[in-house]
């Protein structure tokens, strides 16, 4: 089932890439406009760039949020997952995982290119990947409850936003000292294994929490 | 088909022992009571046709018939241990054909399929291509569903109810937007899943026109709870 659904959706991914291209898009067009906006000077681009990243990457997940369980809803496929499944906590961590794969896992590849922007140096990458790869995961984790409330609702975006913004400020705080302190040459493995305890506290609760905000959306 | 329970709907035939059972049912949807202690039960081969004007409640006890929502009151009890014959694993089987068809407009009408009879087990081993030649939309099984007709894309979501051997089918309104020859197609389907053994609810409006054979049939008029008098 939880197989099924990740290769549907990869199928889905191949047919139609708009979808997919408009969050790493937009992460694109963010990190790009700061060095515009605030200065191209390399040693203050270094000092903002893992708050750029980090904010960027946070609004991006939140953009392709919106979809995560709508479509599914809308067009019926949740109601035939479910009678199939009779649960709704695989499909939920299914489209998690598939909404990871979809935005997160693309946005961490596209990172690289955006430090070298950034000039951040080649010694502080390390942090940055690894901050990434531990807090783009919980972040959909995360975002999924939101979602899976939201679904009923036409306009979703800003509620989606509201309640999902409190909870992605430790993952921010903690995703961007990572990266700051290591540029600076500081010991940054305190916020790493915070921000690996957060995932493995948002994969092992959040999917029966996004479980029962569908169920609540379905009845 | 078993002509006997028609002539004698509200008991059951010996020869046809109740697969599946209904208990005093209650369902409210937005704090409106819908209909309440509704009761039946059905046996192998045996299809319900549930009446009701607009608002009744049609599509609700189609849904709670297929767990999706839960009633308020009363429960769906299935005889599942007897039923060796039919080769039950743990619980049925249903496929369910509701007013939003569960095809995914991006993916092609054989992914589609294939996406269904995955998540389903497909157990009969008939692939999605002769699913969708029963139907008679074979010749469109290479375009995004997005690009079909309404009346194609409902062909290609009752095509799923060929993938597997479902125990029953929950089937809501599933004339909508066919054509005559679909409707005949439908129907043949149906008449196989009876003489399988196979269980049919199902609702729709259009069905005086083409006639599916239905051994019962629910008013849910008469289930309906008179509003208290203020």
């Amino acid at each position: 089932m939880l197989i099924a659904i990740i290769k549907r959706d990869l199928r889905c991914v191949s047919h139609d890439l708009s979808g997919t291209i408009q969050p790493i898009g937009f992460f694109l067009i963010i990190t790009s406009l700061f060095p515009l906006a605030v200065t191209p000077d390399p040693e203050s681009l270094q000092d903002i760039a893992p708050g750029i990243i980090w904010i960027s990457a946070l609004l991006a997940t939140l953009l392709a949020l919106d979809t995560l369980f709508k479509e599914d809803f809308i067009d019926g496929t949740m109601d035939q997952m479910f009678i199939a499944a009779s649960s709704l906590y695989v499909i939920a961590l299914a489209r998690i995982i598939s909404h990871w794969l979809f935005s997160g896992l693309p946005l961490i590849v596209m990172s690289l290119v955006i430090a070298m922007m950034l000039h951040i140096p080649a010694h502080a990458i390390d942090a940055l990947i690894v901050s990434l790869l531990l807090g783009t995961p919980t972040l959909s984790m995360v975002g999924s409850i939101g979602a899976a409330l939201t679904v009923g609702l036409r306009y979703s975006g800003v509620l989606l936003t509201l309640i999902t913004l409190p909870l992605y400020i430790p993952i921010l705080i903690f995703g961007a000292s990572c990266i700051s302190a290591d540029l600076v040459g500081l010991p940054w493995t305190g916020q790493a294994y915070l921000m690996g305890a957060m995932l493995v506290l948002s994969i092992t609760l959040a999917p029966f929490a996004t479980a029962a905000a569908l169920r609540v959306n379905m009845s | 088909m078993n002509t006997e329970t028609k002539d004698i709907p509200s008991v059951d035939t010996h020869a046809n022992q109740a697969l599946l059972s209904v208990e005093s049912l209650t369902c409210v949807r937005s704090d409106i009571p819908l209909f309440s202690n509704l009761s039946f039960s059905l046996g192998k081969s045996q299809s319900l046709r549930i009446l009701g004007p607009n608002g009744s409640g049609k599509t609700t006890l189609i849904r709670t018939m297929a767990g999706i929502h839960k009633p308020a009151m009363g429960q769906v009890h299935w005889n599942i241990g007897q039923q060796g014959s039919r080769g039950f694993a743990s619980k049925p089987k249903i496929a369910y054909i509701g007013h939003t068809t569960g095809i995914r407009g991006e993916l092609t009408a054989i992914e589609n399929l294939e996406f269904h009879a995955r998540i389903n087990g497909n157990l009969s081993g008939i692939s999605p291509t002769e699913c969708l030649e029963k139907m008679n939309v074979a010749h469109c099984s290479k375009l995004p569903c997005i690009r079909l007709s309404a009346g194609q894309r409902q062909r290609v979501a009752l095509s799923r109810l060929s993938l597997n051997q479902y125990d029953l089918w929950l089937l809501d309104e599933p004339a909508t937007s066919l054509d005559d020859q679909g409707i005949d197609l439908l129907l043949d389907l149906a008449g196989h899943h009876l003489n399988a053994g196979g269980i049919i609810i199902y609702c729709s409006h259009q069905s005086i026109h083409y006639g599916l054979k239905h051994d019962r049939e629910i008013d849910l008029r008469n289930f309906k709870e008179q509003p208290p008098q203020c």
